[in-house]
């Protein structure tokens, strides 16, 4: 699972990988069933605390996305369709506004979002 | 878990007249990679060499593992890894005698992890310290504190002098062991880009004191950097937004605060129109706190009479 975490983002690391899970479960990268990778491995693999990645767990746990079984680890919960598509589109609408707000506050055009965000989606894609 | 890797009482140390360090409390969860900031000369050093016992405090106490720094027992003594700033093996002794030196102290040395670190850096067995350059001996010296893999790490600008991937290679490997074999690492360093991706928490030395440690998720989450038009008054805070720091620069004012837990909203509107918010990072928070306590205040201070 590919997380690129920004430290610098004024956002709490937890709450970075709680969004990207978020994320990749409504896009369908990450099916139902799909297991995430242990706390152990994720925190090596980031170079963070494992306490940060079961408070991130936690969350996602609380949030009804994943389920976690004794002994298995970490799952996509299944049985849901991930996300309603609605409750999905009102998810990203609203960091859509949030980014625009941010970006006009910087003083952003509306081309320069626009390239930005073209950009970030082929970035993403060439990562997977 | 609770219990303090590190815990230290009214610490200080005076040389002559000048306070080295003065009167630090301070505990240290285990698990923890703890950056220990500070300008040249702010009692970092100082602070390391009295853990392990290297220097007797002035005042105070501090215990490593549970132990008295002052009269650590061997086998607590074995289990700590250190890396002073100065503390040299001699010019003429080749990588592998340092080696099996180390090995001969630390029961858990990991020869294939040291060995795998020289070869990653063309570093050759035979190869005389002394010959070595600056950023080599670095290298080899940390290859070697985290190849005994203790329990608790103490180093001392261990990344100073190394290129951007060794640095970053160094404080990847110190992570793992942190993560894998739940030591505590306390890394003294004054350059923040590095460490801030792979530490858990921040304590700030300055002029001998401990001006803040804070674990670095809260900082992410609280702080903020606030830009303001250089001819506004200061804004009234609530309770709820604490004053870090500010600053006078050319035609504004930066201004830097920790707002609780979801106050950012109420941080927005006690801000004038053409003020700007950013988040902070690490080196935002430590400037904000270092300069609040030097030239922040001469900054204000100037300011006054206009």
């Amino acid at each position: 699972m590919y997380l690129r975490l920004d430290y610098q983002s004024g956002e709490a690391i937890y709450r970075q990988i709680v969004e990207q899970v978020k994320y990749k479960i409504a896009s369908g990268e990450l099916s139902p069933a799909d297991r995430l990778p242990s706390i152990r491995d994720l925190a090596k693999q980031l170079k963070i605390n494992p306490r940060t990645v079961v408070k991130a767990y936690e969350e996602l746990q609380s949030g009804g996305l994943v389920v976690r079984r004794q002994g298995q680890g970490v799952f996509v919960r299944d049985g849901q369709a991930a996300i309603p598509a609605r409750t999905r589109h009102k998810l990203i609408a609203e960091i859509a506004r949030r980014m625009l707000a941010e970006a006009s506050r910087l003083g952003a055009s509306e081309e320069e979002v626009q390239t930005i965000l073209k950009d970030a989606i082929e970035e993403m894609r060439s990562d997977k | 878990m609770s219990e303090a890797a590190i815990r230290t009482e009214g610490l200080g140390r005076d040389y002559g007249r000048h306070h080295a360090l003065e009167s630090v409390n301070l505990a240290i969860e285990r698990g923890r990679v703890v950056a220990l900031l500070g300008p040249h000369g702010a009692g970092t050093t100082t602070f390391l060499r009295l853990l392990v016992g290297l220097l007797e405090p002035t005042n105070g106490r501090s215990w490593v593992l549970e132990s008295p720094s002052r009269a650590l027992p061997e086998q607590i003594a074995a289990k700590i890894g250190y890396m002073g700033d100065a503390d040299e093996p001699p010019p003429w002794s080749t990588i592998k005698q340092l080696m099996c030196l180390q090995a001969e102290s630390s029961a858990e040395f990991d020869r294939a992890f040291f060995e795998r670190s020289m070869t990653a850096r063309e570093l050759a067995p035979a190869s005389r310290y002394g010959s070595l350059s600056k950023g080599q001996k670095k290298w080899v010296r940390a290859a070697l504190v985290l190849a005994g893999r203790p329990e608790i790490m103490l180093m001392d600008e261990p990344a100073e002098g190394l290129d951007p991937s060794a640095r970053q290679s160094l404080y990847d490997e110190l992570r793992d062991h942190v993560t894998e074999g739940e030591a505590t690492a306390v890394v003294a360093t004054h350059v923040i880009g590095d460490i801030e991706r792979i530490a858990d928490d921040a304590a700030v030395i300055d002029h001998g004191r401990v001006i803040a440690h804070a674990a670095l998720e809260d900082l992410r989450e609280q702080v903020r950097e606030v830009q303001l038009p250089a001819d506004e008054q200061m804004p009234e805070f609530g309770d709820s937004i604490e004053l870090l720091g500010s600053r006078v620069a050319s035609d504004t004012r930066l201004v830097w605060v920790r707002c609780a837990i979801g106050s950012l909203s109420e941080l927005e509107q006690s801000l004038p129109a053409g003020s700007t918010v950013r988040s902070a990072n690490l080196e935002t928070f430590y400037l904000a706190l270092t300069q609040h306590n030097s030239n922040g205040r001469d900054n204000d201070a100037k300011e006054k009479p206009k």
